[in-house]
This record gives C-alpha cells, sequence and structure tokens, in this order.
C-alpha cells in the first residue's frame, strides 16, 4: 500500500516541475506579447514534463529495491 | 446480441486462461449519450446560446465515439485516425469560433483570435483522444478514469457557472459508471477504442465548452505521463511487439514488461493483481482530480 501511494506521490513530480518552471519563464519573458510568451511557456512546458516524466521513472527504479529490501 | 461470433471481441490478456470477452463497449456509452443529450435537447425550452454549445459539445464526443466504432470494426490507420478525430470536432470548433480567450491560473486571460477555436480546439480534442486509448487494458480502468475525471470536469464546469456542459458532463460520467459495472474485474466486456477515444474526447469537450482547460490538462497529466514514458522508449509504438504484454504470475500478480510505462511503475515496486493495479491507478487518477479541483477553487 504505502509503496503504490509512494508511486502516486511520485507522479506528481512531472507537473509540479514543468509548470513550475514555465511559471518562472511567464514571469521573465515580459519583453514578449502575451501570445508569444504562452507560445514560448508551451514549447518550455513539454521537455520540462518530459524530462520529470523520465525522472519519475527513475525514481521508480531507485525506490523498488529498497522497497523491496 | 452477442459480440464474440460477430468478431468483435478480444482476449483478457492479464487472465492466466486468457478469456475472450465482447469488445467495442464503448457502443453503449455512446448510445446511452445521444439518447440522453437528445431528450434534453428535447425539453430544453430555453435554446439559447448555452443549449448549442451543449450540442456542440456532445456532437464532438458522439462523432469521436464514431471514429472509435470504425477503428474498432476495421483497424484505422494511426496516419487517418487524428484527421478523422480532427473532422470530429468541427461542431465545437465552429461554436467556439467567436471566443478567442484562453484563461491560466495565475497567469490570467491571453487572446489567442482564431488561432482558439481552429488550432487550440482540435488539437486538444486529437491529443486528449489518443491520449485516453494508451493508458488502457486492464479491467475498470478506462471506464474508471472516465468517471473520475468527466464527474471531476461537471462538477467544476457547475460551479464556474455553466450548467448546461456540467449537465453533458454528468451525462458522460453516469454512463461510463454504468458500463463500469461490467467493465469492472473480471470484467465481462471492454469499453474498445469507441469508449476510450470517447473519453479523451469528453474530457477535452468539457475543459473548452466550460473555459477550464488547463484543469481538463491537469486531469490528463496521467494519460500524458504514460505516453511520454512510451515516446521516450526508442522504439516507440513497437513496444508491445518487442516484449510483449504484462504477464500473470501463479499468485495472481503482475510481472511487468520490459519498457517504461505508469502501470508497469506500479507492478515494479511491489507485487500485485490486476485489481488492486487499476486500484492504485484510479487513486493516482483522483489525486489529479483533486488537484484540478484545488486549482480550480483557488484561481477562479
Amino acid at each position: 500500500m504505502i509503496r503504490q501511494a509512494a508511486v502516486i506521490g511520485l507522479s506528481l513530480l512531472p507537473f509540479v516541475l514543468s509548470t513550475g518552471v514555465a511559471f518562472l519563464v511567464w514571469e521573465f519573458a515580459t519583453a514578449l506579447e502575451a501570445v508569444w510568451r504562452l507560445i514560448l511557456v508551451v514549447l518550455v512546458w513539454i521537455p520540462m514534463f518530459a524530462g520529470g516524466t523520465q525522472l519519475f521513472w527513475k525514481a521508480v527504479g531507485l525506490l523498488a529495491p529498497k522497497l523491496q529490501a | 446480441m452477442k459480440f464474440p461470433p460477430l468478431g468483435i471481441s478480444g482476449i483478457d490478456i492479464h487472465k492466466p486462461d486468457g478469456p475472450v470477452r465482447a469488445e467495442m463497449g464503448g457502443l453503449a456509452i455512446l448510445v446511452a449519450l445521444a439518447a440522453a443529450s437528445t431528450v434534453y435537447l428535447g425539453v430544453d425550452f430555453a435554446l439559447d446560446g448555452q443549449s448549442v454549445l451543449f450540442a456542440a459539445a456532445a456532437s464532438t464526443i458522439m462523432l469521436t465515439g464514431l471514429v472509435g466504432v470504425a477503428d474498432d470494426v476495421v483497424e484505422l490507420s494511426q496516419r487517418f485516425k487524428p484527421f478523422l478525430i480532427v473532422v470530429a470536432s468541427i461542431p465545437l470548433m465552429l461554436c467556439l469560433l467567436s471566443r478567442g480567450w484562453i484563461f491560466i491560473p495565475e497567469i490570467g486571460s491571453i487572446h489567442l483570435g482564431l488561432l482558439y477555436p481552429l488550432v487550440a480546439v482540435p488539437l486538444a480534442i486529437t491529443t486528449s483522444a489518443n491520449f485516453s486509448n494508451l493508458l488502457a487494458g486492464f479491467n475498470g480502468l478506462e471506464a474508471g478514469c472516465a468517471a473520475i475525471s468527466l464527474g471531476t470536469m461537471a462538477f467544476l464546469s457547475g460551479i464556474t457557472g455553466h450548467p448546461t456542459v456540467a449537465v453533458l458532463g454528468c451525462m458522460a460520467t453516469f454512463a461510463y459508471i454504468g458500463f463500469l459495472m461490467l467493465n469492472w474485474y473480471p470484467a465481462r466486456i471492454f469499453p474498445g477504442d469507441t469508449g476510450t477515444l470517447m473519453a479523451g474526447a469528453a474530457l477535452a469537450a468539457l475543459g473548452l465548452a466550460s473555459g477550464l482547460e488547463f484543469e481538463a490538462i491537469v486531469l490528463s497529466i496521467p494519460a500524458a505521463m504514460d505516453f511520454t514514458l512510451k515516446m521516450m522508449h526508442r522504439h516507440p509504438f513497437k513496444q508491445r511487439h518487442m516484449f510483449g504484454n504484462a504477464k500473470v504470475r501463479v499468485d495472481g500478480t503482475l510481472e511487468p514488461a520490459g519498457y517504461p510505462a505508469v502501470a508497469h511503475a506500479f507492478m515494479r515496486v511491489s507485487p500485485i493483481t490486476e485489481e488492486g493495479l487499476v486500484v492504485s491507478l484510479l487513486a493516482m487518477q483522483a489525486v489529479f482530480a483533486a488537484l484540478a479541483i484545488g486549482i480550480a477553487l483557488v484561481f477562479t
């Protein structure tokens, strides 16, 4: 049960990471018009989400043997 | 009517004896939604802009369901399926032609102009439909995730002043809950592409119709993670051919196949049965539903 809950908790990682970074990009790209800022945010969000998902998978791999021991 | 003699059947691959079960059960959801929408529009004497929005969103969901029916019967090419779903999204695109704003929490409203109806709407419907088609394959998973997501969108639409969208969301939610009773472990019927494509299209259509696009994206995160994990593999779309499916051990627990997927993450950390896996995945979907509700309550 705890192991499954840990995976659910880790699944929040990609969303939190990508949305957090995208928000920072929005805050700093003030020189751009709103539409271009949004496009930039989306372009940042997608690779950050992919990276976060990869981190999730790596973390599950690290977690599994420790929890099973 | 029995589906297996008609050839509309599939093998339940996560059972030791691999029983044959009826496929294309999403047809029941499609018929239920069509009947309920017809009755609703029949008694909706106001017939205002909200009713038109209801009809457009319902048409898009049901047309996507018909694409699913075609896919279940003749196995559509992966190249053509997205184009057909874009065609299915035309009613909602036309209805939202005059809306060019997208609201993002903490950022505010951004004017997209014609990019919203002509690009964002078909892209959202197609992407969401295909996402929900991927996170699937276990008894009760597709219908359960659909019920949680659509129920959340119905609730959020209701509290943010979109009652007709909430009604459509409730219809879809209860159609999936009704189907779940036959689809829950051990399943007697599978939703097929009809049920999965329609669930994704419904989530996006409800989000677009009620202006809760960000919340719909949050609800899509589990499916998006599954898609991303599968795309990160060296051979996307070929993993099942190369590694096969998850196998059932003698004790009934599942052994993950050798490629990354959200379902395999749960199987990796501890031995788990198919029913336990589906409960865990639905719990994950519920966490994202709670997150979407929290975001909507705080920022709108």
